[in-house]
């Protein structure tokens, strides 16, 4: 370590929660003007971490200190008081109220009879937001701006509260990449000024972009911490998922069967008359930028979403009504928000498992319990989903988990298409190319399997075939490895929204 | 061999008795099995009347019409709904199903009217809040004063027994075995609903549309449906209540049942059913019905006001609802 002085010290953290041991001892320390990265498969414990900066959990061991003063935090009160912020990945605004008074909740400016000073309010509001790099009114609501604005008035807030210490959790994953960048000058300024940054993520390429120092944190275990600069790619992967991983995409081309998927003339929400097909042993992507329309695909063709045209399940139609029917037939679809759309958080992690298939273990609605006990634990098997007990609520596992879980529903059904709503966003790299795999195996069983994807390399590395969506049109489609390369499907993604603005 | 089986005998010993300890340590139901017990105890060596089978019989016998209530109103609490308007079913039902009697003197057919009320009424209910979007707790309350209104209009006065039929009096006040019929009804609900709910799909369903409806929907389960099973069914239960009250008073009363629905509510959440959906306990209702029973009981034994009975009620909420603040505080940092 150098001389400097640790804005932040954490020496020895444990902390453990009922069947799991989130955290067995991990040091972190943060000084000023640095950017310090702390990344590590879901489950590692990054989230426990960060809780418990910010005062939300104790931990049972080690210590924390703040400018070299042991402190204690009972509460994000605390937290704040020592000038610590936390961005965290669901942003918690108030949308209904204006930016201003949003950046200074529960510090509002007030005149002599404690009414509030709307004047010096907005004044300061603009001077920070200016600071920033963004110019906007500080009177509009918050529910008024983009994901990536509101993540900058939440910075804004850290400042207006003089913080010396942020920390961003996952900030980047409603990001587009224009937005990357000015997070990430925004981030260099906060640097310049003295503030200590500690910067959390799955995605490795961010950490050589901005991050001068890196933690890798592993089953609740400290594994490294190094300057990036002294870093391989290769080194990072290796420690967060303590093995190599050789091959992130296992794409061995299937023998490409009937159609199984016909989408035609497919219209509703910002998509216009959208056609595709999808084989079995195939797997189809569609490609689009946020906003493209690309997500409200899945929901249309499943049935969850008004819609008009045809969507055919091998030569069946699906009805436009509801989910229920395409999922007779033959159909499954994982959201891109599993969280808000999947998870039954009060329920186990076997009940969440078999939601859609439970009605297989039962004869006139009476389940049999030994079957389906024995469904959900061939699953938390194959997919080596971390759990004490499949009788675990699902609420204590870790977001991977929870994923994998949400998947493992679907492989319980008789499926013949599985459509994948962004399959691996929070993701870490260990799963995502378990995921990637288990798609493959899919295909190779003869099932058809259409992904929609906001991320490049994921189309790029998995799809046969890549159709590529622009304000809910199809602007072309590509054979994936023959024909398609990175630039080809960006321009076409993009060309006519840049023109727009 | 014979000390490796005494070790299994052991550790299997052992690890019921963490079981048990932690059930009763740490879950809602384990503490309100521990009140049960405590107050059972302390009123059996404060009166020498509390712990007799009579006495007993007694007071499960009052508390029947509430339980049964409850057990409906426990699934519609899991399934994210609610129904207030039971209360006032116990009138209605009453009058009705009285004057039904009177006139035809046909059990089965008076029976058979009762319940349907609860269907029609449960149907409204499930149109109002799922079809018309009206929060099931504003839309079942406004129907707790449609249908109070019903029971005045239907009737100004109450209306007495007029067909003697015998075995009408006996669904509240006869014995079967020894026990009396409430309580065998009470059971037998009870049983029943607590196999439905655990070991069915509409269940699970149950728990499913109430943790997370839209995820219930793109799992193929027919939300509303499901909701609506909730509301029918808690309806045709407070109408079974309101049928064993009917005997038991055997008289038709149009006031009769004013904050019913708070003692079935109370007790539900009581029992550590969430007022948010999705989780909920049957043997936690259980043990919270016996609770307010034993409550109310003891209130006579001590030879306490009996004013207060009334109060209790209010009590138990206020309980309830400060336990299930407090454990979804507690979720909530997760």
């Amino acid at each position: 370590m150098s001389e400097e002085k640790a804005l932040l010290q954490l020496t020895g953290i444990a902390k453990a929660f009922p069947g799991t041991k989130a955290l067995k001892g991990v040091d972190f320390s943060l000084k000023a003007g640095e950017v310090h990265a702390l990344i590590g498969e879901n489950g590692a414990g990054k989230s426990t971490l960060i809780k418990i900066i910010a005062g939300l959990y104790q931990q049972d061991a080690g210590t924390m200190e703040v400018e070299g003063k042991t402190v204690d935090f009972h509460s994000p009160a605390d937290s704040l008081e020592h000038r610590i912020k936390v961005v965290y990945q669901e942003l918690d605004l108030v949308p209904d109220l204006s930016i201003a008074e949003n950046v200074f909740l529960g510090n509002l400016p007030k005149k002599a009879l404690r009414t509030v000073d709307w004047q010096a309010l907005y004044a300061r509001t603009s001077e920070l937001l200016l600071d920033l790099g963004l110019d906007i009114d500080p009177e509009v609501p918050i529910s008024a701006l983009t994901v990536a604005q509101q993540q900058l008035v939440e910075i804004a807030r850290a400042l207006s509260r003089q913080a010396q210490i942020i920390i961003m959790d996952e900030p980047t994953s409603a990001l587009s990449q224009t937005e990357i960048e000015s997070l990430f000058a925004v981030i260099r300024r906060l640097q310049g000024r003295g503030v200590g940054v500690m910067y959390v993520s799955h995605k490795l390429d961010e950490i050589y972009a901005i991050a001068d120092r890196v933690t890798v944190f592993r089953d609740g275990e400290h594994i490294a911490t190094e300057a990036v600069a002294n870093t391989r790619h290769s080194d990072l992967v290796t420690w967060m998922v303590g093995r190599e991983v050789k091959d992130l995409y296992p794409r061995s081309p299937a023998v490409r069967g009937d159609v199984l998927l016909e989408v035609d003339g497919l219209s509703g929400g910002n998509i216009e008359n959208f056609s595709l097909t999808v084989h079995a042993g195939e797997i189809v992507a569609v490609f689009g930028l946020m906003g493209s329309g690309v997500h409200n695909l899945g929901r249309l063709i499943f049935g969850n979403m008004p819609r008009a045209g045809n969507v055919r399940l091998a030569g069946e139609d699906i009805q436009a009504k509801a989910p229920m029917d395409a999922i007779r037939k033959g159909l499954g679809f994982l959201t891109e928000n599993r969280k808000s759309d999947g998870l039954l958080m009060p329920l186990s992690v076997k009940d969440n498992i078999t939601l859609v298939s439970v009605k297989n273990y039962a004869k006139l609605m009476v389940i049999n319990g030994q079957e389906e006990r024995r469904s959900a634990s061939d699953i938390i098997d194959k997919l080596s989903i971390k759990t004490p007990g499949m009788a675990q609520k699902i609420r204590y596992l870790s977001g991977g988990n929870q994923q994998k879980s949400l998947i493992g529903r679907w492989l319980l059904e008789d499926l013949k298409v599985l459509m994948f709503s962004e399959p691996t966003r929070g993701i870490d790299v260990g799963s995502k190319a378990e995921i990637y795999r288990l798609m493959d195996d899919m295909a190779h069983q003869g099932m058809g399997i259409l992904v929609l994807s906001t991320e490049l390399p994921e189309v790029m590395g998995i799809a046969d075939r890549i159709i590529v969506m622009r304000q809910g049109k199809s602007v072309g489609g590509w054979v994936a490895r023959q024909d398609a390369n990175e630039q080809d499907l960006m321009t076409a993604a993009t060309v006519q929204m840049e023109k727009v603005i | 061999m014979l000390d490796s089986s005494a070790e299994t005998r052991g550790r299997g010993i052992g690890k019921f008795l963490t079981r048990a300890s932690h059930w009763l340590l740490h879950t809602q139901e384990g503490v309100l099995f521990f009140i049960v017990a405590a107050i059972w105890v302390f009123l059996t060596i404060q009166s020498p009347v509390f712990f007799t089978g009579r006495n007993i019989g007694v007071l499960l016998s009052q508390v029947s019409m509430t339980a049964i209530t409850a057990v409906g109103m426990t699934i519609l609490l899991i399934s994210g709904e609610i129904d207030a308007s039971v209360g006032s079913m116990q009138a209605f039902v009453g009058v009705i199903v009285m004057s039904v009697l009177n006139s035809t003197s046909n059990l089965a057919l008076g029976i058979m009217v009762g319940l349907a009320i609860g269907v029609v009424v449960g149907l409204i209910n499930s149109l109002i809040s799922l079809r018309l979007g009206i929060n099931s707790l504003i839309a079942t309350l406004a129907m707790l004063s449609i249908v109070r209104g019903a029971a005045f209009g239907f009737t100004e006065a109450s209306i007495q027994n007029t067909h003697k039929i015998p075995t009408f009096t006996e669904i509240g006040n006869g014995f079967f075995l020894g026990v009396p019929w409430p309580i065998i009804f009470f059971f037998a609900v009870f049983l029943i609903f607590y196999f439905v709910l655990s070991r069915t799909t509409f269940g699970r369903f149950v728990h499913a549309v109430g943790a997370n409806p839209e995820a219930a929907t793109l799992a193929g389960i027919p939300v509303r449906l499901v909701k609506m099973a909730g509301f029918v069914l808690t309806s045709v239960l407070a109408s079974f209540s309101a049928i064993i009250l009917l005997s038991r008073l055997n008289s038709g009363q149009n006031g009769i049942g004013a904050g019913f629905e708070l003692e079935a509510i109370g007790a539900v959440l009581l029992g550590g059913t969430s007022l948010s959906g999705g989780e909920g306990s049957m043997v936690g209702t259980f043990l919270a019905v016996l609770l307010l029973g034993t409550l109310k009981n003891g209130i006579v034994l001590l030879d306490i006001n009996s004013s207060w009975q009334v109060a209790v009620t209010g009590l138990i909420i206020i309980v309830a609802v400060l336990l299930d603040a407090r454990r979804r505080r507690r979720l909530g940092q997760d």
